[in-house]
């Protein structure tokens, strides 16, 4: 049983890694517009469609 | 042959995206200019007289920046209707190297602009609208959005923490019910303890905060039981855990918080979604004015002193005075009155009335600010802040539930206590405030409420007041407006003299009417040209509007009128009448009424049925609010008339449980006033902005919905509260017996909340 004392803070860790990982999203915008980005990626033919991506409005 | 080809036919598919496009060849213009290539018009170059001009202004531009360093704007565009919008909006910087960056949200509509130092503004709005777009620019005091979404941000981050650690906590309990011994049992128990940290200190903060302010405003919310639940829950277990028992509630507490703080999430997003502003954008005018030195003003600006022109169909923004020979002015959103009027120079103007000639001059004597608009205006708003907070029926069902619930948990405590020992009577007392907590009243009625917005939405109902649900069940006195609301608002032939006109001399009519704006030129344009296309009508010589009186025309042998008749010809059923005069003798005369809607009579009578008093309200003249009146069956001494915007205010004041229907400026001093304030499709935007609900669908119709709703809401509701007190009553018992432990604590909590959810969608289903 002793592996818990490995598993039980690998488990938390990995836990708070993804909460981490979700605030960071949020707090970039990613949730802000569900519904647009869906439309977006059928337009194959943007010019400055990577531009647009890493340059967010806020 | 190619006519046959051009028939109309239903349910083509977009040549560009394969969306459904009725009888068009694309579902919208985005689709046509991609399919075939967008170029610019005249290569690229502006029009000279943009009437968006007004957006360079640097004084006019600080009201639309959303940041003072930045050069970003945002626009609400109209008739987003697939992706190739979001393609071609975003296309504007290829087309406009002054834009840096162009990005739609097409959940709000809403499309932000960024642009560099020396682009200007007005292009990027005339290029949207060369796209095919109907673009309004926001104001940065209008924008609540900014503000929306960051509390959007922070509610999702308390959800992702609560459901991570409700999950594990969930993990780590599974060993302690399964009786796991020793260290492994400390390690899962303190584990547990710290996992629960977050959920009280971080996920659980905005119930404190709500329970905080019912606590200092002394009303109970909801959110005071979820409180006192989730701090009784956590103390008691870390009691327990302290005292070395095995009794804890981290699991059951923390997922019934996480379920909560899903269903409000969820309620909060449907509310904005249908009660958002940006459902009225659309119906609200952004009007400049020129000046007399060719600036082109908001009304915000206009100074006391200038000169400026108002043109056709605008609304007049400021008292002044009239500087041109004669203007044509419907004052039916300030009095109520349907028949237009006519001014001439040196009269006053006010306000709020709607130009319907040819574009004028006046000159401005009192701000906007200081009009008697403005005045009607602050006072609604002033209504609007002291209109009594409404307890809605969670809230004082919740009060009467936590004061039953820790009534028997005191009593029981002594009883219990005195009897048998007071450590075992005290666990159960607290078992009891932790099974009780009333999740029915929690999400039931939250979400009771968002499905009532989106089904209301559906049926062509904005609801902008939540409380207005709770207040149209105890309605028993419904104001009516009359004209715009009970009539159509606009004239239309009642009949004419002879009683059939000789098309030629329906297209002859059509003809000379064609060079007028005068209400009556729209009702015979709109009643006749599709019957006299084919006519031939003679050559005019010379064709003039002689203003106030009519019509001139002649050609080489014949001399044509059109004349208003004196108002006393016309009846009780008609608001004005013009015959046509050939060479001085009458050929025929046709009268003018202000159509009854065909549904409100049914509506009236309805409502009486239920019970509830109609009164029709307006200013318009005494004899035609009786007729109108008494074609929807309105009781003799509830119609009143002739009344400016306090008396209405006044009569609405002396009943309760009022409701007001309307759609002006001389009706929203009153409906400020009323419990619930209606105002209907086409209203001024005063009107939409004192009003609790708005019809984006014409008519009355809307109003039968919006009571059915309010059925099906009420219904669902008792159901869920009944619901939810069999549990409470059932688990109660069992608490106080000692029969309720964490394991049962767990399984039945989310059990009684999913009973809930599905009785609720099982409500909105039908």
């Amino acid at each position: 049983m002793n592996i818990l004392f490995l598993m039980v803070p690998m488990a938390l860790g990995l836990g708070a890694l993804f909460i981490y990982g979700f605030f960071w999203a949020v707090s970039n915008g990613q949730m802000d517009d569900l519904e647009t980005p869906a439309l977006r990626i059928l337009n194959d033919d943007l010019v400055n469609n990577k531009k647009q991506h890493r340059k967010d409005l806020k | 042959m190619a006519s046959l080809e051009r028939q109309p036919q239903m349910n083509l598919a977009c040549l560009y995206c394969g969306l459904p496009s009725g009888q068009n060849s694309y579902c919208c213009e985005a689709c046509h200019r991609l399919d075939v290539g967008f170029k610019r018009l005249n290569e690229g170059h502006f029009p000279k007289n943009s009437k968006f001009q007004y957006l360079d202004n640097p004084e006019n531009q600080k009201l639309y920046r959303l940041a003072d360093d930045k050069n970003i704007f945002k626009f609400f565009i109209e008739n987003i209707q697939c992706s190739s919008c979001v393609h071609l909006l975003e296309k504007i910087p290829e087309y406009y190297p002054g834009c840096q960056l162009s990005r739609l949200n097409i959940g709000t509509s809403e499309l932000f602009i960024e642009l560099s130092e020396n682009a200007k503004l007005s292009e990027i709005a005339d290029l949207i609208l060369e796209l095919g777009y109907e673009a309004k620019i926001i104001k940065l005091t209008e924008d609540v959005n900014f503000q929306i979404q960051r509390e959007q941000r922070n509610d999702l981050k308390r959800i992702a923490v609560a459901g991570a650690c409700a999950g594990n906590i969930m993990i780590f309990s599974i060993p302690i019910y399964t009786g796991v011994q020793g260290e492994l049992l400390i390690l899962f128990k303190f584990l547990s303890l710290l996992l629960f940290l977050p959920v009280v200190f971080y996920a659980a903060v905005p119930f404190y905060r709500g329970a905080w302010t019912s606590l200092r405003i002394k009303k109970i919310h909801i959110d005071l039981p979820i409180t006192i639940a989730l701090i009784a829950g956590f103390v008691f277990s870390v009691y327990n855990l302290l005292m070395g028992s095995d009794q804890f509630y981290f699991d059951s507490t923390a997922s019934f918080l996480f379920l909560i703080l899903v269903a409000r999430f969820f309620v909060k997003k449907t509310q904005q979604k249908f009660l958002s502003p940006q459902n009225l954008k659309s119906e609200i005018r952004n009007e400049t004015y020129v000046l007399d030195n060719q600036n082109v003003v908001l009304p915000e600006n206009i100074q006391s002193g200038d000169m400026f022109t108002v043109s056709q169909d605008q609304i007049i923004p400021v008292d002044g005075e009239l500087k041109s020979k004669f203007a044509l002015i419907d004052t039916s959103y300030m009095s109520g009155e349907s028949a237009p009027y006519s001014f001439t120079e040196g009269m006053k103007l006010y306000a709020g009335y709607r130009l319907i000639s040819d574009s004028v001059k006046m000159k401005c004597e009192s701000r906007m600010h200081e009009t008697r608009i403005s005045d009607l205006l602050r006072q609604s708003y002033q209504n609007l802040l002291t209109k009594s907070e409404y307890l809605n029926l969670a809230d004082r069902l919740a009060q009467k539930l936590i004061l039953m619930v820790f009534g028997i948990a005191t009593v029981f405590l002594v009883i219990y206590g005195i009897q048998n020992n007071f450590k075992e009577a005290f666990d159960r007392a607290l078992a009891l405030i932790v099974v009780a907590c009333p999740c029915a009243l929690a999400f039931g009625s939250p979400l009771t409420m968002a499905m009532a917005y989106k089904k209301a939405h559906l049926k062509g109902i904005t609801i902008r007041n939540p409380d207005v649900f709770e207040k149209i069940s105890s309605v028993e006195n419904i104001f009516f407006d009359k004209t715009g609301t009970l009539t159509d608002g606009q004239l239309e032939i009642a009949y004419t003299w002879p009683e059939t006109v000789p098309s030629e001399m329906k297209a002859l009519l059509v003809q000379l009417e064609k060079i007028s704006h005068h209400p009556v030129a729209f009702a015979l344009r709109k009643a006749w040209s599709k019957d006299v296309m084919d006519e031939k009508t003679p050559a005019l010589i010379t064709h003039e509007e002689i203003f106030g009186l009519g019509i001139r025309a002649q050609t080489d042998i014949d001399t044509y009128e059109v004349k208003a008749l004196s108002n006393q010809i016309c009846d009780d059923q008609t608001e004005m009448a013009i015959a046509l005069y050939k060479n001085n003798i009458v050929q025929c005369r046709i009268y003018f009424q202000d159509r009854i809607r065909p549904e409100s009579a049914e509506i009236v009578q309805y409502l009486q049925s239920q019970n509830k008093n109609c009164f029709l309200l307006s200013g318009d003249k005494k004899r035609k609010v009786q007729n109108v009146g008494s074609v929807c069956a309105i009781k003799k001494e509830n119609i009143y008339s002739s009344l400016y915007p306090e008396d209405k205010e006044e009569i609405i004041s002396q009943h309760s449980h009022t409701l007001m229907i309307g759609d002006g400026v001389n009706d929203s001093l009153a409906m400020s006033q009323s419990d619930v304030s209606i105002a209907i499709k086409g209203s001024l935007e005063v009107a939409l902005n004192t009003s609790d609900v708005f019809f984006m669908r014409s008519g009355l119709k809307p109003l039968l919905d919006l009571f059915s709703i309010n059925q099906t809401i009420h219904s669902t509701l008792r159901r869920n509260l009944a619901l939810s007190l069999i549990y409470n009553l059932l688990a109660g018992v069992c608490a106080l017996l000692g029969l309720i432990n964490p394991l049962w604590a767990a399984v039945l909590m989310p059990i009684s909340s999913f009973i809930v959810i599905l009785s609720t969608l099982w409500g909105f289903s039908k």
